[in-house]
């Protein structure tokens, strides 16, 4: 809102006034409030709101859910962290608006945001910081709905992940180069581990149990000449879905985004044999065959019957 | 003045209450950048650091900023034996350059000969680090964490607890520690406390940067003369889904615990690898129990913090306790999925240890393979820090400064 807008400038202008003469403060705070409000005038602050939750409970590091997927099993938190991308808000005649990324260095630069649901308590690895909110700037409008990706660009998706910027400056939230980011990185084992039954597979040293599980959404199919450089055409399964609601109030409501509706179709006490724990996104995965479904994306060139992951909730 | 262990111990009961009450508060924030933790204790250093242009430069605590004098002070402080009970242990005791600032031993004596329960970390690279030492995610200030050894009685280290006025006597008579004293501390007047002379050590740990190997060379500064055709293949293993590694050992230190100018935030991560599992629930030897040790969850049973592989090639033995000898039986404990033992009080499959992090899931290498893993690893070797005489022993003649023209 303009008001806050003005309110946190004019704020920032007092630190500044601890320091200086009257005069100079005065000056200062003036020009704060003008400057805010001429810059109310062509965009307005917005801020979007989301929530992790499993099966409708506040998703938190070491809490335990139960009656997750298929076979009604326990989860343990261990991190649930997510890109997400082209925000853009619906008029009421379907036309769409970006939403201008505020960057601050931590959470989000000018193309792509971090949601961080995990505290780095509990069995959480991690930090301490969480993030559950996007802000950035539109030009005033009648917006009715929201439009978003989860993911990272593919322009910043394939850059050298120990150098970047942030929010791009994770080493857990990333693959190698080629590959890109985790455009989510949920993992979590089932509870409780101790009483995990270990079923052994005939003639190999694999169980078929999982060792915890995880859903590392990315870009898959991307063709480059070696693992650190960045393939030159888009992936052949890019894997970012896109979320759209049309009708969506950034003031009461938030985008609920739900672990237990992700994962209800799949058994998270097994592992399908020489795959990776959980889904990471391969094609060759049967894990990932109803989490990518309920994503909102095709797999293994069948499309969506429509995305479970996000529905709107009101605060 | 109250005993420096009553400090200690009250510090820590400061420590873990800040980290509850910082966790609750935020669990249901929508935002929580001002965090009580490291954005608020670390800011960017005006110190001028010597690393590579491509590398991200270390952050500084708020209340200590690295500076030439401190440094200086530090580098005497580290490799004097002084700051032990019986003038026999420095820092450098158990922190040797050559081995990348570890002793080659599995676990290090103290003064007076007890043994610690785990390896000496290397210090390359530890002013990176947003929690420090293997397994306390409450350890999040070099400048507490050298209380440890210096302070510490289980087990004895250096053996000063209670000591401190004998220490600062001792210093005190030494005519070089004045002067540098006031140089470093000005604003205390030189004063030598335990204040000013852990917080000179920690800076001096932070300039141990290690950033200079084959690898580094060829990754970041496109020289593609500086690995073997093996080493470079080895590297496409090393970050390859089939192997994993890079999950915990990504980053420009190979690890995944970091902070710095670029990530202020910062992030840091513990793992059980499945190196034991003793009773068939998960259970790792007695005293050395990782992150369990500090949160008594059960949960936390056998997490470790991974460490940098900078270098690993001379930091052997492995693992926090130092019971894997080579970096080819590291390879045979990350193939199986972890280590089986089938003798002795530890008797276990690590393989099936239900706590075991889920990257670590077994792979198999043929034979030219294991040689190219190993060709990268020994990539990491950085030899201009393992023998800079900048971090050398300023206390033996032979330390002279390389001129600047010599340093790359």
């Amino acid at each position: 809102m303009p008001a806050t807008d003005v309110h946190r400038q004019s704020r920032h202008a007092v630190d500044v006034c601890h320091a200086g003469t009257a005069l100079l403060c005065f000056a200062i705070v003036a020009a704060a409030s003008l400057q805010a409000q001429v810059t109310a005038h062509a965009n307005r602050p917005v801020t979007i709101t989301f929530d992790a939750r499993v099966n409708g409970q506040p998703a938190a590091c070491g809490e335990t859910y139960q009656g997750v997927g298929r076979t009604s099993a326990a989860l343990f938190l261990q991190d649930f962290r997510v890109y997400v991308s082209a925000v853009r808000l619906v008029a009421q005649d379907g036309r769409e608006t970006a939403v201008t990324l505020t960057p601050d260095q931590v959470w989000q630069n000018d193309r792509v945001a971090l949601l961080d649901f995990e505290n780095g308590s509990g069995n959480c690895n991690g930090n301490a910081p969480t993030n559950h909110q996007i802000e950035g700037t539109i030009p005033p409008g009648d917006y009715r709905g929201i439009v978003f990706d989860i993911g990272v660009p593919f322009e910043l998706n394939h850059q050298d992940p120990t150098l970047a910027l942030a929010p791009l400056n994770y080493s857990a939230l990333t693959w190698p180069w080629r590959a890109g980011y985790k455009f989510t990185t949920i993992d979590f084992d089932t509870q409780p581990a101790s009483a995990r039954k270990l079923i052994p597979i005939e003639g190999t040293n694999e169980t078929r149990s999982a060792t915890g599980f995880s859903v590392h959404l990315g870009s898959t199919g991307c063709v480059s000449s070696g693992m650190r450089v960045p393939p030159q055409t888009p992936c052949g399964n890019s894997n970012r879905p896109t979320y759209r609601f049309h009708t969506f109030d950034s003031a009461t409501q938030v985008l609920v985004l739900d672990l237990g509706a992700l994962l209800a179709g799949t058994d998270v006490t097994t592992n399908t044999p020489m795959t990776a724990s959980g889904c990471m996104s391969s094609p060759d995965d049967d894990d990932c065959v109803d989490i990518m479904d309920r994503f909102g994306l095709p797999f293994r060139g069948k499309p969506s019957s429509g995305q479970q992951f996000i529905r709107i909730d009101t605060r | 003045m109250p005993s420096r262990v009553w400090t200690v111990r009250s510090l820590v009961a400061v420590v873990w209450l800040a980290v509850l009450v910082g966790a609750r508060a935020q669990v249901r924030d929508e935002r929580s950048a001002a965090s009580p933790d490291l954005l608020q204790a670390y800011v960017p250093s005006s110190y001028p650091w010597d690393v590579p242009t491509w590398m991200p430069k270390p952050l500084d605590p708020r209340d200590n900023p690295t500076t030439p004098g401190k440094v200086e002070l530090g580098r005497r402080l580290f490799y004097d034996a002084r700051l032990s009970v019986n003038r026999s242990r420095s820092c450098g005791s158990c922190h040797h350059q050559e081995r990348a600032f570890t002793d080659g031993l599995k676990v290090s004596p103290g003064a007076l000969g007890h043994l610690t329960p785990r390896n000496a970390m290397s210090l390359a690279n530890v002013a990176y680090a947003p929690v420090l030492t293997w397994s306390n995610p409450l350890l999040t200030s070099l400048e507490r964490q050298i209380l440890v050894p210096l302070l510490g009685q289980e087990p004895i280290e250096m053996g000063m607890a209670g000591r401190d006025d004998e220490l600062f006597s001792r210093l005190r008579s030494e005519p070089l520690y004045p002067p540098l004293f006031a140089r470093a501390f000005p604003d205390s007047n030189g004063a030598i406390s335990l204040a000013t002379i852990v917080r000179a050590l920690a800076s001096f740990s932070r300039t141990l940067i290690s950033a200079r190997s084959p690898y580094d060379r060829y990754r970041y500064e496109g020289d593609r003369t500086a690995m073997s055709e093996s080493a470079i293949r080895g590297e496409g293993l090393f970050f390859s889904e089939r192997l994993e590694c890079h999950h915990c050992h990504g980053n420009f230190n190979l690890n995944d615990s970091m902070m710095h100018e670029r990530n202020r935030v910062g992030e840091m991560a513990f793992h059980n690898t499945g190196l034991y599992n003793i009773d068939g629930k998960g259970g790792y030897p007695p005293g050395n129990t990782g992150v369990a040790e500090i949160t008594g969850r059960p949960e936390d049973m056998g997490r470790f913090k991974a460490p940098t592989l900078r270098n690993v090639a001379v930091t052997a033995p492995y693992m926090h306790d130092g019971s894997i000898p080579t970096l080819d039986a590291v390879l045979d404990h990350y193939a199986a999925g972890g280590r089986t033992i089938s003798s002795g009080p530890y008797v276990g499959v690590g393989r099936d240890n239900p706590l075991k992090s889920s990257f670590v899931s077994g792979f198999t290498l043929t034979a030219g393979e294991r040689a190219d893993l190993l060709a990268f690893l020994n990539s990491l070797t950085d030899e201009q820090f393992l023998r800079d005489p900048r971090f050398a022993d300023p206390w033996q003649p032979a330390a002279t400064p390389l001129p600047p023209s010599d340093r790359r």
